[in-house]
């Protein structure tokens, strides 16, 4: 009888427990996610961005290349001319109205690799999740960066230190 | 085709295909039939060789009477060698492939790689050649040729020398289409340009054309400029219906807007080209001014109110009295005309129907016969009549001078002023204005024998150069006329001399003149200036204006207004607000000619389909849905669904127009029965 | 349309916060209202309804790495009526709809919808006869994904963001609390898009 409680009872438990406490010398994998962030990938493709050069000109010059290469064709492009008074980018043409469908891309990168000027890049921002169809129609003056080489560093490391390193980025 | 029989031919080897072409065809043309494929620039087909770009040259050998090929020592520019008996070429050889690479890596060498911001990128012949043919990389370190950039050369035209491969296509158009030589090359080598002389304004009715045939993006419109690229455009066949030619285009539309209008080739109509003021005149299409809404006008004001009441204000005014009328014009589809008149007819009991906006009626002419434009070409002589055909009927003038530049034909040329059609012209006959009458009746006498010297003194043209022009008229020479002389006193006289001395064509000028003469607008007691001067006079208790603006085809402009204002009720039927908007009682949106299906004839009587290209505007409707739907609340009935259904009651009621219905019509379209 | 700022407030998934809540309403039912939505907000038992490749990151969210169970939504149930928020996971077919929907009619009130990824979103690539062009023509969607398919850190975010949703809710009567469904019905479309 007791053979058959220690047989029944107390040796699964036991050796169950064992498997507990040798997982606890383990490493733990589970990334707390909205206080600290996994490393994302290299080549890891979110949120869209248009770049600008050092000078502060858009890079994009509405060509409407990626747009083209789109295979969920959800990048509308409107062109338009520079004039002197008005410059947006180098050259000749630039985009006036740039639209993408957030919602409908499925982040290919197809128009990263299409683009002429790199102008247009997808970054690691992935919280992109939101409440209203129409909030996904992310329009020019959203995706274009605030300053040149704005980085995508939240979605590599520390939320915090990232919080820091740009309050002071934007200081300078 | 008597003479396919007395054709040469010569056997040729091609890539070792043996075929049989018509001695001297060109051998760019003549690997076409084997559905070879030769990369070119500088050739045009209707255009004269050249051989500038050397982008299609072939290996060329001759068979010997061994049987062996002896190749000649260096490779041949395919578009100006003329096949000859034993010529054998090969188009897909290492050495070809090798000197095709070598030719675009030096046409690109100051080609600028602007593709991305070039309105020709995507749409490139040199981009799929460079593709197709070209080097993957160029070994040009240097720095390119810097010439100016976007340098507007019209308004229609922007000229970017940086981008010109210099293959001559532009220049040899206004050389030898146009015939207005605007533009030429200056300068030699790396550096030779095509321009006008000294950059100056690039004037001509033909302009588009160039933007079209050149191969890269030196030449791009300017109102397409940065409009869209080749992958946002949707196509579709269209008719242009801003003159009575029915040129067959290509509308490009992006996102339910017209950007720009290409040339389709129909060899009967306009082969491949276009007029200026149809390629770019498609402006209305996207205007704020559209007409979305029904309006009525309550007091003073228009306003804005729902289909059903705006019929029943038409029909109140229109079935109280009989003395009713109404004017049409511009560019209405032949089942919007039909549908209007039997309307008229059979719901408002009145014919005061007139399209035609010229001083004196056109000849009512029961034969109906019209020589097709086409045939212009193969006529000995030509007689242009008191028409400047550059204006009126470009495409037309494209023709005659064709027949001249190619087929040689001697073009005799009569009007009261100088025209483009004077620089080819055998013989210009510049009488004094308002002597049409005489001189065609001069052209007439002299032919006859008899004396012209009065004439002549009348006229102002020499007697001996009446005699002469007479000397080439024969039954075969194509005497062209169009409306626009119907505008001077004399035009019938004019007309009935000018029968006698050869095939006459006197050609509509709108779009759809023909097809209303046809369906027989036009046949009431009143001409158009007859209405008006009712309708000033408050002798018109009702006047429909369809489509057209009566300020713009009337010179008489005081008499538009009194007429637009005295009349009690006016029923303004368009696409966009014009002139006698401010005048209307009913304003009924109508939609443009590409918003909905239609067949228009042209002015040789040959009937083409014009399916929808876009969406109607707002709440606007095909006016001959308008119409059935007004004579379905005079007399229940069952109404017209498609432009078939009224196409096919129109070809029911009038012969001419049987078995010519929308869907029963061919893409190329039908001469009218 | 003005572009709409929203600051997400991040949840400490350890310590919940009883806090960002407007509040509205009688004191009872506001008082009570905060209570029911931190409960319902951190016990979501999402239904599983993995239509294609985006269900294999919803399932890796649940697994150790990304870990839902943080934020008590590692309940996924096979049965509509133990399920909270229902996670629309790959391309919706016209076929599938209606089962979508009568699925999405068995769940009880209160529920939620979350459509993952593009495909479910708006059809993504799949502009087509067979697709759906958003599973929101079908029932009303709370919190949309982007992404193809969405990362679990993604998921997780668009968890956190519904979880921000129901927190923000507010009752003004008895009936806004929807304690029975028999008595309140299900939620209007306005009440989805507020």
């Amino acid at each position: 009888m007791s053979l058959g409680i220690y047989k029944g009872i107390v040796k699964p438990i036991t050796s169950g427990l064992g498997i507990t406490y040798r997982r606890l010398k383990h490493k733990k994998v589970t990334v707390s996610y909205p206080e600290e962030m996994r490393e994302q990938f290299p080549r890891t493709r979110w949120r869209h961005f248009l770049t600008r050069y050092e000078s502060g000109l858009e890079r994009c010059i509405g060509c409407s290349l990626c747009a083209g290469a789109c295979p969920a064709r959800c990048i509308n492009v409107v062109a338009a001319e520079n004039t002197d008074e008005a410059r947006y980018s180098p050259g000749e043409r630039y985009a006036v109205r740039y639209e993408i469908n957030m919602i409908r891309c499925i982040f290919c990168g197809y128009c990263q690799d299409a683009c002429p000027t790199g102008a247009i890049v997808l970054r690691k921002n992935f919280e992109l999740a939101d409440y209203h169809r129409e909030d996904f129609i992310y329009t020019k003056d959203r995706l274009l960066e605030e300053y040149p080489g704005q980085s995508d560093e939240p979605y590599t490391s520390n939320r915090k230190e990232w919080a820091e390193a740009r309050a002071d980025e934007k200081r300078r | 085709m008597a003479a396919a029989t007395q054709i040469e031919t010569v056997t040729i080897t091609v890539n070792d295909l043996e075929l049989t072409v018509p001695k001297g065809e060109l051998i760019v043309e003549s690997v076409k039939r084997l559905g070879f494929e030769i990369p070119i620039f500088c050739y045009h087909p209707r255009m004269k060789p050249v051989g500038m770009c050397r982008m299609c040259i072939v290996e060329v050998g001759f068979k010997q009477p061994d049987g062996s090929v002896r190749k000649m020592p260096k490779p041949q520019a395919a578009c100006t060698l003329p096949a000859s008996e034993g010529m054998v070429v090969y188009t897909d050889t290492e050495a070809v492939h090798r000197d095709r690479k070598g030719v675009l890596e030096f046409l690109l060498v100051n080609h600028p790689l602007d593709c991305p911001i070039c309105d020709r990128g995507g749409e490139c012949p040199l981009q799929n050649n460079t593709l197709f043919y070209g080097p993957s990389t160029s070994r040009y370190v240097e720095i390119k040729r810097h010439l100016p950039k976007a340098y507007p050369l019209s308004k229609y035209v922007t000229l970017d020398l940086e981008r010109c491969i210099q293959c001559g296509r532009c220049v040899r158009f206004t050389e030898e289409i146009s015939g207005d030589s605007q533009l030429a090359f200056r300068f030699r080598g790396a550096n030779m340009q095509p321009s006008t002389f000294g950059l100056m304004e690039f004037e001509s009715k033909f302009s588009g054309n160039v933007i079209e045939i050149c191969p890269v993006g030196a030449l791009t419109s300017s109102k397409y400029r940065f409009r869209a690229r080749p992958w946002d455009l949707q196509t579709r066949p269209a008719i242009c219906t801003n003159c009575s030619n029915g040129c067959n285009v290509w509308m490009d539309y992006r996102v339910d807007k017209v950007v720009r209008i290409n040339g389709r080739t129909n060899e009967a109509i306009n082969e491949e080209w276009t007029c200026d003021r149809g390629k770019f005149g498609h402006d209305f299409y996207n205007s704020p001014d559209r007409l979305n809404v029904p309006l009525v006008r309550r007091g003073t004001a228009l306003v804005e109110t729902n289909w059903s009441e705006a019929y029943s204000d038409c029909i109140r005014a229109f079935t109280s009295s009989t003395n009713t009328a109404g004017l049409g014009g511009n560019a209405n589809s032949n089942e919007d005309l039909f549908a209007w008149k039997k309307l008229f007819n059979e719901g408002f009991k009145s014919n005061e129907l007139d399209y035609n906006w010229t001083k004196v009626a056109p000849i009512a002419d029961p034969t109906h016969a019209k020589p097709s434009i086409a045939s212009i070409e193969d006529a000995p002589s030509i007689l242009v009549f008191g028409s400047s055909l550059a204006d009126e009927l470009p495409i037309v003038f494209l023709r005659v001078r064709k027949a001249w530049f190619k087929n040689g034909a001697k073009v005799i040329v009569a009007h009261d002023q100088a025209t483009d059609a004077d620089s080819f012209a055998e013989l210009v006959l510049n009488y004094q204005p308002g002597t049409e009458a005489t001189l065609a009746q001069a052209l007439a006498d002299a032919k006859a024998g008899k004396s012209v010297e009065a004439a002549a003194k009348l006229t102002g043209v020499p007697a001996e150069k009446i005699a002469a022009a007479a000397a080439h008229l024969t039954s075969s020479t194509a005497i062209i006329t169009s409306h626009e002389l119907l505008n001077r006193p004399g035009a019938h006289d004019a007309l009935g001399a000018l029968k006698g001395l050869g095939e006459l064509r006197n050609y509509a000028l709108n779009a759809n003149d023909q097809g209303a003469a046809e369906i027989g607008i036009g046949t009431g007691t009143k001409r158009s200036a007859q209405i008006l001067a009712d309708a000033r006079d408050g002798k018109l208790d009702a006047l429909w204006l369809l489509g057209v603006d009566p300020f713009e085809v009337c010179e008489d402009h005081d008499l538009v207004q009194a007429a637009l204002e005295n009349v009690a009720f006016l029923v303004v039927q368009a696409h966009t607000k014009n002139g006698a908007f401010p005048y209307a009682s009913v304003v009924l949106p109508m939609t443009a000619p590409a918003e909905a299906d239609g067949t228009y004839t042209n002015a040789d009587r040959h009937i083409q389909r014009f399916g929808a290209v876009l969406p109607a505007k707002g709440e606007a409707k095909p006016a001959w849905k308008a119409f059935s739907e007004i004579s379905l609340r005079l007399k229940p009935g069952r109404p017209w669904f498609n432009a078939d259904e009224v196409g096919r009651a129109l070809g029911a009621e009038v012969a001419a127009f049987a078995n010519h219905s929308f869907n029963q019509l061919p893409t190329e379209g039908l001469p009218l029965v | 349309m003005p572009k709409r700022v929203e600051t997400v407030v991040l949840h400490d998934s350890s310590t919940p916060v009883i806090g960002d809540v407007q509040k509205g309403g009688s004191v009872v039912v506001t008082s009570l209202d905060t209570l029911l939505n931190q409960a319902r907000a951190n016990a979501l038992w999402p239904l599983t309804f993995g239509l294609a490749c985006c269900a294999i990151e919803m399932m890796s969210t649940v697994a150790s790495r990304f870990d839902l169970s943080r934020f008590g939504s590692e309940a996924f149930r096979a049965t509509p009526r133990q399920a909270d928020v229902m996670i629309i996971a790959g391309r919706l077919s016209k076929k599938m709809a209606p089962v979508l929907r009568q699925i999405y009619d068995q769940m009880p009130e209160p529920k939620w919808v979350i459509s993952m990824g593009a495909c479910a979103s708006s059809g993504g690539v799949y502009n087509n006869y067979a697709i759906v062009q958003g599973a929101d023509q079908v029932v009303p969607v709370d919190v949309y994904v982007p992404g193809c398919p969405p990362s679990p850190d993604a998921l997780i975010y668009a968890v956190l963001k519904l979880q921000d949703k129901i927190k923000r809710n507010t009752a003004r009567n008895l009936s806004d609390l929807r304690l029975v469904e028999g008595l309140t019905g299900p939620r209007t479309l306005e009440e989805v898009e507020a």
